[in-house]
C-alpha cells in the first residue's frame, strides 16, 4: 500500500530534479511533449473513458487555446504562464456550450459535433486575418531567458499541468460524480433512471475534459513562439490522444498517462529509425493501424487486461461467472 | 458494475505501471550522461570544435588542407525537413538541392578539408517535430553547422531553437515577415529578396509605362498563402501609390478549382491587369476562366505557376504568351555555378525533367555555407553569422547579400512568355535578360 | 451582386449539390444499418479520386469511365472490410466502431500520402476547360456531366432501395434491426451489403468530385465535415433528406462564394450543422428518434 501511493510522488520528484541531470534540450523537450500528451489525454478519458463519449474534437479546444493565448500575448502583452489557466477555464466554458448543443441527446452526434468544432475553429483563424494573421500566423514574442533555461519553464508548467490533470482526474474518480459517469458509460437509461442528470454529467465531464487542451495549447503557442492555423489544428493531435488513453487503459486514472510514456518515445524511434523518405506516412498508417488493432483486440488496455490476467492467474480455475464480472473498460 | 470498475486498477498493475514509468526516467537518463559531462553539455556544442579553430592559423586556400579538427571526421551539417505531410514536394526538392552540392563539395575534396555529411531527418511537416528535431540536432547529434527545411511555417519555430543555441541557421525557403520580425542574428534567407518584393520588378516596370499607357485598375485575385499575401500586398501597396486602383481584392482557399465565378467578378470589376496569388494550379484554372469568359486584361502576373515550364504549357498552351511571372533562378541562369548545378543535378536525379526552383534554392544554401565557413575560416557560428552580415555571396540565384536581420538585399527576375518560351526580361541589368517586357499582353 | 451572377451560382450550386447528395448518401446509408458515422467516409471517396486520377494519367481512362472500375472495388473491399472488422465489433460499444473508422480515415490518409505523395492533385481532362452559355449563363461542361452522372447514380441506388429485396431488407434494419431480423431479415449479411453500398456511393464520387475540386491526402477532414452536415440537415439516416439537404447546401455554398467570399463559404456547412442541433436535431426529415442522435 504504502509503496503504491509513494510510487508518484517519487517519480514527480524525479521528474521535477531531472532537469538538473540532464541538460539535453532534446530529453527535455521530448519529456515535456510526453507531459503535455498526457495531461490531454488523462482529460480526454474523463470523458472518452468515463462517460464513455468519445471525442474527435480535442484538437479544436488545444487550437482555440493557443490562439487565444497568443492574443493575449501579442495585443495585451499577458504572459502564457498566466493566461494558461484562464484559457483552460475558457476551453471548458466553449467545451459546456458544445457539450449543450450535443450532448442533451444520447450518441452520435457528440462525435460529430466535435469532429466538426475543429474546422469551425480553423476556418475563424484563418479567416479573421485581421486579428489572427491569416493563414500567415502569430508570432509570438521570445521568452527573455538565456538559451539553456528558455525550455525549463515550459518543462515544468507542462509537468505541472500533468499533475493536476492526474489530481483531478482521481478525484472525479473517487467523486460520486465520477460513479455517476461511469454509470452513464454502463448503461446511460438505468443511469437517468436512478436519478442521475445525466445531461448536466456530461457536459460537466466534457467541459473538464478539455480543459486540459485548451490549457496545453497556450503552452504550446509560446513553446513555439508561433501558432497558424495549421500546426494548431493537427489532427494528429486529437488521434494521439485516443491512442494513448486506449492502450493504456480507458476509464482508469493512469491508462492515459502510461499510454503516452509509450507513444511518445516510440513514435520518435519510428521517425528516428524508418528511412526519412517514408517516416512521415509510415508513421501515421503506424498510429492509424495500431487504434484499430487495439479497437479490435485490446479494448480494455494494459492496465484493464494485465489486471485481469494477475486476477485469473491468482485464481487457480475461475469460473464462468467469475469472469463475466470482470470489467470491460470499453463497454 | 460500478463497484468492478474501481477496482480495475489492482496493486499489481499500479507497480508494473510504476516500473514502466521509472524504466522510461532511466532509458533517458541513461541516454542524457552518454555525453562526457552532463553538465558541460548544456553548452552550445559548436564551442569545442571553435575554440580548436582559433588556435590552428587560417589557411590562405580554401577547401585545400584541414585546419579544423578531427580532419578524420566529417563536418555534419544537420536539417529536419519535409519530406513527407503536405509538404513534401518542395521539402523533396530542396532537399536534393543540399544533396547536389554535398555530393560536389565531397567530390572536390570536402569542405575545409574535411567531408561533409547530411545528417537529415523527416518531420512529417509538423511543426513540432521538426523543433524536436532541431533540439536533437543540437544537443544529442551536435552538428556542425544547420539548414532551414521548406515552408516558413516551420522556419519560424525551427529558426527560434537555432537562435537559442546560437547556430546559424541558413535557410532558403522562409521568406515570410515572421522570419524577421523577431530581430534574429542568426538567421539568414538564401533567395534574392523577401517575398514581399517578389513582384517588384513587374510594378516597376507598370509604374514606368508613359501615363496614357498605363493601366488604371488592378486586380488581386489570391490563394490563402502567407507566401502569396506577403507578395500582393507588397505590389497593392506600391501601385496604389502610383495611382492604380484596386478594383478587385479576394482571398480565396488552397483547395478552389474553380474560377468561374472569380473570373466573372473580375471581368465585371473592369480590371485592366491582373496580380494573381497564385501557386499552381489556381494559375491555371484562372487563365482558363479568364479566356472562356473572354476577359483580355492588358497584363496579368501570378506569383507561382508559370515558372514551371513544361506543365504549364502542357495545361494551358498558346494562353501561356504575355504571362508575367516572378523567380529568383532559372534553369538557363549565368549565375555562379549554375552550369555545374544543372548538369549534377540531371546526373543525379535523372527521372526529373525539370529542376524545380527548391532545388536551387537548396543548392544555393550550400553554396552560402561554403563561402561562410572559408570566410570565416572556422564551424564558430557566431564567426559564421558576422561573416555572412558582412559579405556577399554568388549563388545560381545571383549575389545575394543580408541586412542584420537575415533579409536579402537582391531583386528577383521578371519573367515573361512569349511564343511559348519564358524569358527573363526584367531587370535591366541582368545578364539573364533576353528580352523587352511586351505590354499590353496579346489575347487569349 | 448582378442577377446574372446569381443565376448563375443557383445553376453551379444546383449541379454541385447532386455530386454531394450522392456522397452523403452513401455516408446516412451507412449510418441508417449501423447507427455509426463512417468518419473515414471522405477519405474514401479521396481515394477513389485519386484512384481514378492515376487510371486517366497512366491508362488514359476517362474519369467518368473510371467509376464503373472504382464502384466495384470499392464494393468489394466494402464487404471485406465488414467482414473481416466491423462485423466483430457488432453488438459491442458503438464507439469502439466509430474509433475504427477514425483509424480506416487515418490509414487511408497515410496511404495516399505514400503512394501519390501530397501534392494537391485535380483530374483535369481535355473537355475540363469547355463551358457553354445560355441565356448569360455560363455552365462548365464538368459540372453538368458530374451533376447528371451523380443524379443518374442517385436514381439507380433509389431503385435498388425501393424496388428490390435488399432495398426492403436495408430499409427494415435501418427502421429497426431487431424487428428485421425477427421478419426474417439476415440482419449482418444486411448490413454488409449496405456498408458495402455505401463505399461504393463514396467511390462513384469521388471521380466527380476530383473534376471539381483540388484534392490532397487531408483534403478528407474538409470533406467529411460538409458531408456531416449535409446528412444532420437531412436528418441522419434519411436519403431523402439527404439530397434535400445536399442541394440546399450545395445552392447556399455557391452563393456564399459570390455574395460573400470562397473563404467564407465553408461556414455554411458549419452553420446549418450546429444550427440544426441547436434547434431540431432529428433534421428536416429525420425518422430516427431523438435517443439514437
Amino acid at each position: 500500500m504504502r509503496i503504491r501511493r509513494l510510487a508518484p510522488v517519487l517519480a514527480l520528484a524525479l521528474f521535477a530534479l531531472l532537469p538538473i541531470f540532464v541538460r539535453e534540450g532534446f530529453y527535455l523537450d521530448l519529456l515535456l511533449f510526453t507531459f503535455m500528451y498526457a495531461a490531454m489525454s488523462v482529460g480526454w478519458d474523463i470523458m472518452g473513458g468515463y462517460a464513455g463519449y468519445v471525442s474527435l474534437g480535442h484538437v479544436g479546444f488545444f487550437g482555440l487555446g493557443s490562439y487565444v493565448a497568443g492574443l493575449l500575448v501579442v495585443h495585451y502583452g499577458i504572459p502564457v504562464f498566466l493566461s494558461a489557466p484562464f484559457v483552460g477555464l475558457l476551453a471548458a466554458v466553449v467545451g459546456a456550450g458544445l457539450g449543450w448543443i450535443s450532448l442533451r441527446a444520447r450518441g452520435t452526434s457528440f462525435v460529430i459535433v466535435t469532429l466538426t468544432f475543429t474546422y469551425v475553429v480553423q476556418l475563424l483563424a484563418l479567416n479573421l486575418r485581421g486579428i489572427t494573421g491569416g493563414s500567415s500566423g502569430l508570432y509570438l514574442p521570445l521568452l527573455d531567458l538565456p538559451g539553456d533555461l528558455v525550455i525549463l519553464p515550459f518543462y515544468y508548467s507542462m509537468l505541472a499541468l500533468l499533475v493536476v490533470a492526474i489530481l483531478v482526474s482521481i478525484a472525479i474518480r473517487r467523486s460520486k460524480f465520477g460513479l455517476g459517469l461511469i454509470a452513464i458509460r454502463e448503461e446511460e437509461g438505468k443511469a437517468d433512471g436512478s436519478g442521475v442528470n445525466t445531461s448536466l454529467y456530461k457536459i460537466l465531464a466534457f467541459a473538464i475534459s478539455v480543459s486540459f487542451a485548451g490549457a496545453a495549447g497556450a503552452l504550446h503557442a509560446q513553446y513555439l513562439n508561433y501558432v497558424d492555423p495549421d500546426l494548431a489544428f493537427e489532427l494528429i493531435i486529437t488521434l494521439n490522444l485516443i491512442i494513448m488513453s486506449l492502450v493504456g487503459s480507458r476509464g482508469t486514472v493512469w491508462g492515459p498517462v502510461l499510454g503516452a510514456f509509450i507513444l511518445m518515445p516510440l513514435s520518435q524511434y519510428l521517425i528516428y529509425l524508418t528511412p526519412s523518405q517514408i517516416a512521415g506516412q509510415v508513421h501515421l498508417i503506424a498510429l492509424g493501424v495500431i487504434l484499430v488493432l487495439v479497437v479490435m483486440f485490446m479494448p480494455d488496455g494494459i492496465i484493464t487486461t494485465y489486471g485481469t490476467w494477475r486476477r485469473r492467474r491468482g485464481t487457480a480455475r475461475p469460473t464462468d461467472a467469475e469472469s463475466a464480472q470482470l470489467p470491460e473498460a470499453a463497454a | 458494475m460500478v463497484d468492478s470498475s474501481q477496482s480495475m486498477v489492482s496493486p499489481g498493475v499500479r507497480r508494473f505501471l510504476v516500473g514502466l514509468v521509472a524504466s522510461v526516467i532511466v532509458v533517458a537518463g541513461c541516454s542524457g550522461s552518454a555525453s562526457p559531462s552532463p553538465v558541460a553539455s548544456a553548452a552550445p556544442p559548436a564551442s569545442a570544435p571553435a575554440s580548436a579553430a582559433e588556435s590552428s592559423a587560417p589557411s590562405a586556400e580554401p577547401s585545400a588542407a584541414c585546419v579544423i579538427p578531427p580532419c578524420d571526421q566529417p563536418i555534419v551539417i544537420g536539417v529536419s525537413q519535409a519530406l513527407t505531410g503536405d509538404k513534401s514536394d518542395p521539402g523533396t526538392a530542396i532537399e536534393h538541392g543540399y544533396q547536389v552540392w554535398v555530393k560536389e563539395i565531397n567530390d572536390a575534396g570536402g569542405l575545409l578539408g574535411r567531408k561533409v555529411e547530411l545528417k537529415e531527418y523527416d518531420n512529417q511537416s509538423l511543426a513540432d517535430t521538426a523543433v524536436s528535431q532541431i533540439e536533437r540536432l543540437v544537443t544529442v547529434d551536435k552538428v556542425d553547422l544547420l539548414v532551414g527545411p521548406f515552408s516558413s511555417a516551420l522556419t519560424i519555430p525551427t529558426s527560434a531553437i537555432a537562435e537559442k543555441y546560437k547556430m546559424a541557421f541558413v535557410e532558403g525557403a522562409g521568406g515570410a515577415p515572421g522570419v524577421f520580425s523577431r530581430q534574429f542574428h542568426y538567421v539568414f534567407f538564401v533567395q534574392p529578396a523577401v517575398a514581399a518584393k517578389q513582384a517588384d520588378p513587374f510594378v516597376n516596370f507598370i509604374v514606368s509605362l508613359p501615363a496614357d499607357q498605363r493601366p488604371k485598375s488592378a486586380a488581386y485575385p489570391q490563394q490563402d498563402d502567407p507566401f502569396v499575401s506577403a507578395t500582393e500586398d507588397g505590389a497593392q501597396a506600391t501601385l496604389e501609390a502610383a495611382g492604380i486602383k484596386t478594383v478587385y481584392k479576394q482571398v480565396y482557399p488552397p483547395t478552389q478549382t474553380d474560377f468561374a465565378s472569380i473570373a466573372a467578378a473580375v471581368k465585371s470589376s473592369g480590371a485592366d491587369i491582373v496580380l494573381g496569388g497564385t501557386i499552381f494550379g489556381d494559375a491555371v484554372g484562372q487563365v482558363q476562366a479568364y479566356a472562356s469568359i473572354n476577359y483580355q486584361p492588358k497584363a496579368v502576373y501570378f506569383t507561382s505557376g508559370p515558372s514551371t515550364v513544361g506543365a504549364f504549357k502542357q495545361a494551358l498552351g498558346d494562353k501561356v504568351n504575355g504571362i508575367f511571372t516572378g523567380d529568383g533562378w532559372i534553369e538557363a541562369s549565368k549565375a555562379t555555378g549554375n552550369v555545374n548545378f544543372v548538369a549534377e543535378y540531371h546526373a543525379m536525379f535523372p527521372n526529373e525533367k525539370e529542376i524545380p526552383g527548391e532545388a536551387a534554392e537548396g543548392y544555393s544554401v550550400g553554396q552560402v555555407l561554403l563561402a561562410a565557413v572559408t570566410g570565416a575560416q572556422s564551424l564558430d557560428n557566431t564567426k559564421i553569422a558576422d561573416w555572412l552580415h558582412a559579405n556577399k555571396v554568388d549563388t545560381v540565384q545571383g549575389p545575394i547579400g543580408w541586412d542584420e536581420l537575415g533579409r536579402p538585399n537582391g531583386s528577383f527576375l521578371l519573367e515573361q512568355y512569349s511564343n511559348g518560351q519564358l524569358n527573363v526580361v526584367a531587370p535591366s541589368d541582368d545578364p539573364n535578360k533576353a528580352a523587352d517586357p511586351a505590354y499590353p499582353k496579346p489575347n487569349w | 451582386m448582378s442577377g446574372e451572377l446569381l443565376a448563375q451560382s443557383i445553376v453551379l450550386g444546383f449541379l454541385t449539390g447532386g455530386v454531394y447528395a450522392l456522397t452523403a448518401s452513401g455516408l446516412t446509408l451507412i449510418f441508417g444499418v449501423m447507427r455509426v458515422v463512417n468518419v473515414a467516409h471522405a477519405a474514401m471517396i479521396v481515394m477513389s479520386a485519386y484512384l481514378s486520377w492515376w487510371l486517366y494519367r497512366t491508362l488514359g481512362l476517362d474519369p467518368l469511365l473510371s467509376i464503373f472500375v472504382v464502384v466495384p472495388v470499392f464494393f468489394v473491399l466494402g464487404a471485406l472490410v465488414h467482414r473481416v472488422i466491423l462485423r466483430r465489433l457488432a453488438g459491442r460499444d458503438l464507439t469502439l466502431t466509430v474509433l475504427v473508422t477514425f483509424g480506416f480515415a487515418i490509414i487511408l490518409e497515410g496511404l495516399q500520402g505514400t503512394l501519390f505523395s501530397s501534392n494537391f492533385q485535380a483530374i483535369n481532362t481535355p473537355y475540363s476547360l469547355n463551358a457553354f452559355e445560355v441565356l448569360g449563363i455560363f455552365v462548365p461542361l464538368v459540372r453538368l456531366l458530374s451533376g447528371a452522372v451523380a443524379l443518374v447514380l442517385l436514381g439507380g441506388l433509389y431503385l435498388v432501395l425501393g424496388r428490390t429485396d435488399l432495398g426492403r431488407a436495408i430499409r427494415a434494419t435501418t427502421q429497426d434491426p431487431r424487428s428485421a431480423a425477427l421478419v426474417g431479415v439476415n440482419v449482418e449479411r444486411v448490413t454488409m451489403l449496405a456498408f458495402a453500398l455505401g463505399v461504393s456511393m463514396a467511390a462513384a464520387g469521388g471521380p466527380l468530385l476530383g473534376m471539381l475540386f483540388a484534392f490532397y491526402p487531408s483534403t478528407h477532414w474538409l470533406w467529411i465535415g460538409k458531408l456531416l452536415a449535409i446528412v444532420v440537415l437531412g436528418g441522419l439516416g434519411s436519403l431523402r433528406g439527404a439530397f434535400v439537404a445536399a442541394v440546399v447546401l450545395g445552392l447556399a455554398e455557391q452563393v456564399m462564394n459570390v455574395a460573400a467570399s470562397p473563404d467564407w463559404a465553408p461556414l455554411v456547412f458549419y452553420g446549418f450543422l450546429f444550427g440544426v442541433l441547436i434547434v431540431r436535431p432529428r433534421g428536416l426529415f429525420g425518422t430516427l428518434g431523438r435517443e439514437s442522435l
